[in-house]
């Protein structure tokens, strides 16, 4: 069980927000493992933020938080408490125009609050709290499978430009596996081949399409 | 050779980058978001693409051909903001490349774009190309073949009008049914044109680096230029008419218009100080408060914003109150003169008002104004909002506790006429404000006095006596569109005073201290006497007023006096001051109503009701001094027999 900390400083757009008011609402204070504060003590919360004071329960593997509500050193505080614990952080605000995701020190999702508070959130927080390996993207639907094999695609492409290129420019008794560009570009395929949960085959790179299709067509 | 390259660095290979930089085909320049950008506390993904093409690496000139990725994120590869890039460079004036071809370069089919994004639509534009070849001979390639075969530009209007026919950009989800697009646009616009946008540099931030204000900007563009070539069509027809009308005319109506705004100062009656505005808008601090501040000094007028934190854990009845609070506590004093003369109140002050299908007396801002006419009427309650719901006017501007005005905040119209027209409307609710607020005042304060009638009918006549100060209100209000509606207020208030004239039973007052059988006569203005008789009815005696010399019974005139004379025991500069207001009634207003009675006669025809009604009040206002009215007296009663 992995331990989510909402912090919300308008509980009435939460309200007016969630497809189903006041019943979402109860379902979220119902739930044991999130924490999710209300009005002063939530207020006083995201002060000690701000100040850089607050100390978080060790446990808290997600921490979803109004952007607006914080200043540049509250920001600073959760990035530096995020990369030092590897704890995800959503992000929310009105004035966010398209949800970003970043996941270079730790799972960062940037989002609008009318694009937070939709009929996902309840099972998606479900979800996390039962497995932190939840993906951040499940919370706006993005198929980040598909994402992920459209990133796949390109990059067995690049590979396989710049292995002709080589091909071009260098004679057959030079070691093409020394390119390091290639090689990078090799690390972060195996990587998305590992996330996917694909094994890598011939098989596999031939029909790279195909399986594009089928999980753009689930979405 | 001038093209841009435009690539994420974890994306593409160095050596492509290298290379095409290496053959002089044109500039290559990295752009991603970093994380560090990211929990930037104003981070927005078209204000750092707005920023990366203006701001940065990017030269700022005109480019043959820009080669873009579908996608620049390595996270979430899906997120293409390639193609939202696309868009910033057809929408952003600065960036000059309007019409320049754009080459998008992926793996990525039209049909697997569109399914993932709404900023597909853009591969369907004119000058949009596509290759899935990643590399620098292709783009060499794609350069020839533009620099050869591409066309000669359209006139920029006409290419920007044919791109926004094939998009459509979705306002950011949590700007509820244009409302908060409108807001903005409308506080730019209305600032940059009277000079004091540099105060809101987060809405000018967010409003000239958004993508869909952008979008809006271009719509307006063409819809611009559709007016003025309409326009032109009708300058022939203009010139013709204008030819039409002689000097002597323009010089007649000038001078009429300056007498009518004569008369309009002279019964404007200036009551406080300076009138007082009051503005409750929860994005007062986003750059309305400094907006109205500026607009409203050309104006010598003043305004003050309480601080309401609308936007946290405040119930709508909390914003409510705390607004009902503002106007009550205007600087901290509750008594007449502080009131607010006016109240700039938005419509929608809460979360819950961006609620689907609301109706719109549940909105805040007309929940708000039914307390603040609740205070006093005559408080001048101008809406502002964002809305353009006819159904939310017709609501507001009917009805008992109805607006007295309404300001469209709409970025789309001609700025400087829409200020013109707002400065108008404040205008005019600041010239009724003082009179209203005074007048409601007095009117509440007759509205609460006791009349003593021991009466079979004193119900009745209660009741009738509160409708017409309510019709006399109503005419007041009416009389600043109309002046003669002041005329049918005066008579209003006098048709209380003969109403209660009419009573035979109000004169069996004393009837002790004037005793049985005792006759006097009165006289008003020194023109007039009358006797007074008693007389026994069948329930109790009562005094009839009769004409001394013709015996007849005698108008309202007469027994007003009376009333004034012995009931109120008032003097004979009470008595003059009725003999007034009787003749202004049977002069002025009444049979010929072809003059107006100016503010000052309704305030005096007021006081008069208050001093004949209220049993506390023992003198005619304005009060005077002590010593005259004991001269006074002791003229009066050596006038009595």
């Amino acid at each position: 069980m992995s331990k989510i900390l909402l912090l919300e400083d308008r509980p009435s757009r939460q309200n007016n927000s969630l497809p189903n008011g006041i019943s979402d609402i109860n379902a979220l204070i119902s739930m044991n493992d999130l924490i999710m504060p209300e009005g002063d003590f939530c207020e006083k919360i995201i002060n000690s933020i701000n100040e850089q004071v607050y100390e978080f329960e060790s446990s808290i593997e997600l921490i979803i938080i109004h952007r607006s509500s914080l200043s540049a050193s509250g920001l600073k505080y959760l990035d530096n408490y995020c990369i030092k614990n590897n704890s995800a952080l959503i992000l929310f605000s009105g004035g966010t125009s398209e949800a970003i995701y970043n996941d270079d020190d730790f799972r960062l999702l940037s989002l609008n609050s009318a694009d937070f508070y939709t009929e996902r959130l309840i099972p998606f927080i479900e979800k996390f709290i039962l497995s932190s390996d939840t993906h951040l993207l499940e919370l706006i639907q993005s198929n980040w499978r598909a994402s992920y094999l459209l990133k796949l695609r390109h990059l067995i492409k690049i590979t396989e430009m710049i292995n002709l290129s080589g091909n071009k420019s260098q004679t057959n008794t030079e070691d093409k596996s020394i390119n390091p560009e290639l090689e990078d570009f090799q690390i972060i395929i195996d990587k998305l081949l590992d996330q996917l949960d694909i094994a890598k085959s011939d098989e596999m790179l031939k029909n790279i399409n195909y399986i594009i299709k089928k999980e753009l067509l689930k979405s | 050779m001038n093209a841009l390259l435009i690539y994420n660095d974890q994306l593409l290979p160095n050596s492509i980058k290298n290379q095409f930089e290496e053959d002089n085909i044109g500039i290559a320049v990295n752009y991603k978001v970093l994380k560090s950008d990211l929990i930037e506390p104003n981070f927005n993904i078209d204000k750092h693409i707005s920023n990366f093409l203006l701001e940065d690496e990017i030269e700022l000139k005109k480019y043959d051909v820009i080669f873009l990725p579908y996608s620049l994120s390595t996270s979430n590869y899906s997120e293409y903001i390639g193609l939202r890039m696309a868009y910033h460079i057809r929408l952003t004036d600065e960036f000059v490349n309007l019409q320049t071809p754009i080459v998008f370069y992926g793996e990525e089919e039209p049909w697997e774009l569109c399914k993932v994004t709404l900023n597909g639509q853009i591969l369907f534009t004119q000058n949009i190309s596509t290759t899935k070849k990643i590399s620098v001979e292709s783009f060499r390639k794609q350069l020839n073949y533009i620099l050869e075969e591409f066309n000669q530009e359209k006139d920029d209007k006409e290419f920007l009008k044919g791109f926004v026919k094939r998009i459509s950009i979705l306002p950011p989800s949590s700007y509820n049914s244009h409302h908060s697009v409108n807001n903005e646009s409308a506080l730019l616009k209305w600032s940059e044109e009277i000079g004091c946008d540099k105060d809101i540099p987060e809405v000018k931030d967010n409003l000239q680096t958004g993508l869909y204000f952008k979008y809006l900007k271009a719509l307006s563009k063409i819809k611009k230029t559709v007016d003025e070539n309409l326009e032109d069509d009708d300058i022939e027809d203009d010139d013709i008419e204008d030819e039409d009308i002689e000097d002597e005319d323009i010089e007649a109506e000038d001078i009429e218009d300056e007498d009518i705004e004569a008369e309009q100062a002279e019964d404007n009656v200036d009551l406080t100080n300076e009138p007082k505005i009051l503005l409750i808008d929860d994005e007062a601090e986003k750059g309305w408060s400094k907006f109205y501040e500026r607009l409203l000094a050309d104006i010598d007028l003043k305004l003050t914003t309480p601080k309401i934190k609308y936007k946290t854990d405040l119930s709508q009845i909390d914003v409510i109150k705390k607004a009902e609070n503002a106007v009550k506590n205007f600087k901290k004093n509750p008594s007449l003169k502080d009131l607010p003369h006016i109240v700039l109140l938005d419509l929608r002050l809460h979360d819950s008002d961006f609620a689907l299908a609301l109706d719109p007396k549940n909105l805040t801002g007309y929940r708000i104004l039914k307390r603040i006419k609740k205070i006093n009427k005559g408080i001048q309650v101008i809406i502002t909002t964002a809305s353009n719901k006819t159904w939310n006017y017709q609501a507001l501007m009917s009805g008992e506790h109805r607006a007295d005005g309404y300001i469209l905040k709409n970025g789309e119209d001609d700025p400087k006429q829409v200020l013109e027209n707002i400065k108008k409307t404040i205008e005019n609710a600041s010239q009724r404000a003082g009179v209203l607020i005074k007048s409601f005042d007095l009117i509440q304060r007759l509205k609460k006095t006791e009349i003593d009638l021991k009466l079979p009918d004193s119900q009745s006549f209660q009741k009738s006596f509160q409708l017409n100060l309510n019709i006399a209100f109503k005419l007041l209000e009416e009389s600043s569109l109309e002046d003669k509606y002041r005329n049918y207020c005066f008579l209003q208030l006098y048709q209380l005073l003969e109403n209660y004239a009419n009573l035979k039973e109000i004169y069996n007052f004393k009837t002790n201290e004037l005793g049985n059988g005792f006759k006097c006569i009165i006289e008003v203005n020194g023109i007039k006497t009358w006797k007074l008789e008693h007389k026994k009815l069948p329930d109790y005696p009562v005094y009839i007023i009769k004409d001394k010399k013709s015996e007849k019974d005698v108008a309202t005139f007469a027994k007003l006096a009376f009333v004034v004379a012995f009931l109120k025991n008032s003097d004979n500069n009470c008595l003059d001051s009725w003999g007034y207001l009787n003749n202004l009634r049977n002069k002025k207003v009444g049979h010929k109503g072809i003059e107006i009675v100016t503010y000052d006669d309704i305030f005096k025809m007021l006081y008069f009701c208050i001093f004949i009604f209220d049993k506390t009040e023992k003198s005619y206002a304005p009060p005077i001094d002590k010593n005259q009215l004991d001269e006074l007296k002791k003229m009066l009663n050596s006038k009595r027999i």
